[in-house]
């Protein structure tokens, strides 16, 4: 189903759940793994995207939607009217606010940004990620990523002598 | 089935689905999935599928087995990579990354990853400075806990050798994560990895011994995508450069570790001299600047392409600025400056090259250094302040001070000062720079210090 809508080209998307967002080429192509399909001809006019559910894929399309460079006439008068560093401060605003979602939902969706192959996403959550953890103890990071400390205590004994002032 | 304009554009909505919270999307319902259109859609769709891979998703153009579940972030290798490429390249947190568990400390360590962790900082953080400190050369960590590494993780160990006397042991120079000295007893340069604690010693050539002579070490590595910073397991050359060469002519050599072997005498076509003070060189582009004294404002150039030597003389100073301290910067991409200090005044110079080759120096800022926030005032106590400049940092627009009892850089661009360490007396720094990888400890992986297990303050900052 080739969509035009005010003459740009529209695809579909569908998530595993069985929902299909219909969604601009440019904005689909955001993602690497996506334009690859759509530049090889191997994209007909849905594709299916599997173990990204449509909540995740809504808030994935939402981002490629804010961050697809603005071309064309509308695109073009819009930014002439803003600066660009303007754009971009108005751009990471906008980040903070999307990326304020709980752990489950970000981890999906550094999921879903390296499986798309959307860079800014996958840097923008796995900075998230990390700003998170960086303040809090070891036990705090394993707590909280639930990760399971698999080290002997004579192993993690040794790791940290071996450079002990990263411990003080 | 709802329909309405969104920015220009048509929004479908599914009446089954409450919300949708991305902005300018249709999303349709299978349900929905009446109309001929959307049953051709579903047809070619099926052709249509992207499959999930160990290294992320992989395009197919056929119908296939529905893809595995993705694995949680901390779990997949791939992505637990990624979060950890986004940790600040403070030394400490990839030490700390790597103590969380053996998967985590399996990516802090892997050369692959680390690679990639250069790569994704590009600049390594300044650790600390190398200087003589009485009949010894030690380091003297810059950053605060827990990014403060002890000294003696960078001890050089040279009184524990040949009980050497120390004063005939000079530092040269400090780069790319290594440190060369000169040993005028066994007219030898030793080259230091800090990080991992190897040291190289090399004979200087025949024309060197029994003549005083200044260096330079730097990474000889030429893939594309290498960062320095952490170049232990790349090549080296260290280059060295004497006044009294044949003839009394300048010469310079350079020896290539992966060759293991000096190269040919580069005798000069000028005739200069050269001051033993061990002043650091700069490396800007693909040359190696030194001042010719700590008086004058010449400046010796090396050409690592083109293998040459050159005098370059130095801005016209006015009278104000003849005897202020002072040192070469870099002003820009490849382009050298020259930093005056005489206070209260701060003056930096460029150094611009024309289309036909003509190199002008050009007034590039005056500061006056009362209007730092930060430094000491005027006096301190009843002893007046003195004010020296101590050098330039490299791959950076940051020169160093000494202010009253302290080292400082100073960013030229915000004139922004942050104390460094004391700095009792004037001595000259090299400023050592590199990332920090987590198992490379030295001598059977501990850095020697009592066994201490702190299981309080341990977070990653």
């Amino acid at each position: 189903m080739a969509t035009r809508e005010a003459g740009k080209k529209m695809i579909m998307l569908k998530s595993p759940d069985g929902m299909e967002f219909e969604v601009e080429e440019a904005v689909a192509m955001e993602s690497q793994t996506i334009r690859k399909m759509i530049e090889d001809d191997c994209a007909d006019t849905a594709i299916l995207i599997p173990n990204i559910n449509s909540k995740i894929l809504s808030r994935v399309i939402e981002y490629c939607n804010k961050h697809v460079p603005t071309t064309g006439a509308t695109g073009a008068a819009a930014s002439d009217t803003v600066a660009p560093a303007a754009l971009a401060e108005d751009l990471k605003i906008w980040d903070a606010e999307f990326i304020k979602v709980n752990r489950a939902t970000r981890f999906n969706l550094i999921q879903a940004a390296s499986y798309l192959n959307i860079k800014g996403l996958l840097d923008l959550t796995s900075q998230t990620t990390i700003d998170t953890i960086s303040d809090n103890s070891l036990e705090e990071i394993r707590s909280f990523l639930s990760t399971k400390n698999d080290y002997l205590p004579e192993e993690e004994q040794t790791i940290r002598r071996e450079n002990q002032w990263a411990f003080q | 089935m709802k329909e309405s304009e969104d920015g220009g554009r048509r929004r479908r909505r599914p009446q089954t689905q409450a919300s949708d919270e991305a902005v300018g999307v249709t999303r349709r319902h299978p349900q929905l999935h009446a109309s001929e259109e959307v049953a051709g859609v579903a047809r070619r769709r099926s052709r249509s599928q992207i499959r999930a891979t160990s290294e992320g998703a992989e395009v197919i153009c056929r119908r296939g087995v529905f893809p595995p579940a993705l694995a949680s972030p901390i779990e997949d290798d791939g992505l637990l990579r990624e979060i950890l490429l986004r940790l600040p390249p403070q030394p400490s947190l990839l030490v700390r990354a790597s103590a969380v568990c053996k998967q985590w400390r399996c990516a802090a360590t892997d050369p692959k990853f680390l690679r990639r962790f250069r790569l994704h900082h590009r600049k390594p953080p300044l650790l600390g400075l190398f200087h003589r400190r009485k009949d010894d050369i030690v380091f003297t960590p810059v950053m605060d806990r827990p990014d403060r590494i002890p000294p003696s993780r960078f001890d050089l160990h040279l009184l524990d050798t040949d009980s050497h006397n120390m004063w005939m042991v000079e530092l040269l120079d400090c780069r790319h994560g290594r440190v060369l000295l000169m040993d005028t007893l066994w007219d030898e340069v030793i080259m230091c990895e800090p990080i991992t604690g190897e040291q190289h010693r090399l004979t200087v050539p025949a024309e060197f011994v029994r003549n005083r002579f200044t260096g330079a070490v730097l990474c000889a590595a030429i893939d594309h995508d290498h960062v320095h910073g952490s170049c232990h397991l790349s090549p080296f050359n260290v280059v060295l450069i004497s006044v009294f060469g044949g003839n009394n002519q300048p010469i310079a050599c350079v020896y290539s570790s992966e060759i293991g072997e000096w190269g040919d005498i580069i005798p000069s076509t000028v005739s200069f001299e050269l001051s033993y003070e061990h002043t650091p060189g700069l490396l800007v582009g693909n040359a190696l600047y030194w001042l010719l004294d700590s008086i004058g404002n010449d400046i010796l150039k090396f050409d690592l392409d083109e293998q040459s030597l050159a005098v370059i003389r130095g801005p016209p100073l006015t009278n104000d600025f003849r005897h202020g301290s002072h040192c070469i910067i870099q002003a820009g991409d490849g382009v050298i400056g020259f930093a005056i200090l005489s206070y209260p005044h701060l003056q930096m110079w460029q150094r611009n090259i024309n289309f036909h080759g003509v190199a002008t120096w050009v007034l590039w800022k005056t500061i006056d250094m009362r209007m730092i926030i930060g430094l000491p005032k005027q006096i301190q106590g009843k002893r007046a302040v003195v004010r020296r400049i101590l050098g330039s940092l490299e791959d950076s627009d940051e020169i160093l001070l000494s202010v009253g009892r302290g080292a400082y850089k100073v960013q030229l661009k915000s004139m922004k000062p942050k104390k460094l360490c004391e700095n009792g007396y004037l001595t000259r720094y090299h400023s050592f720079t590199s990332f920090y990888p987590p198992g490379t400890s030295i001598a059977g992986g501990f850095d020697g210090a009592d066994m201490m297990h702190d299981s309080q303050g341990d977070s990653l900052v």
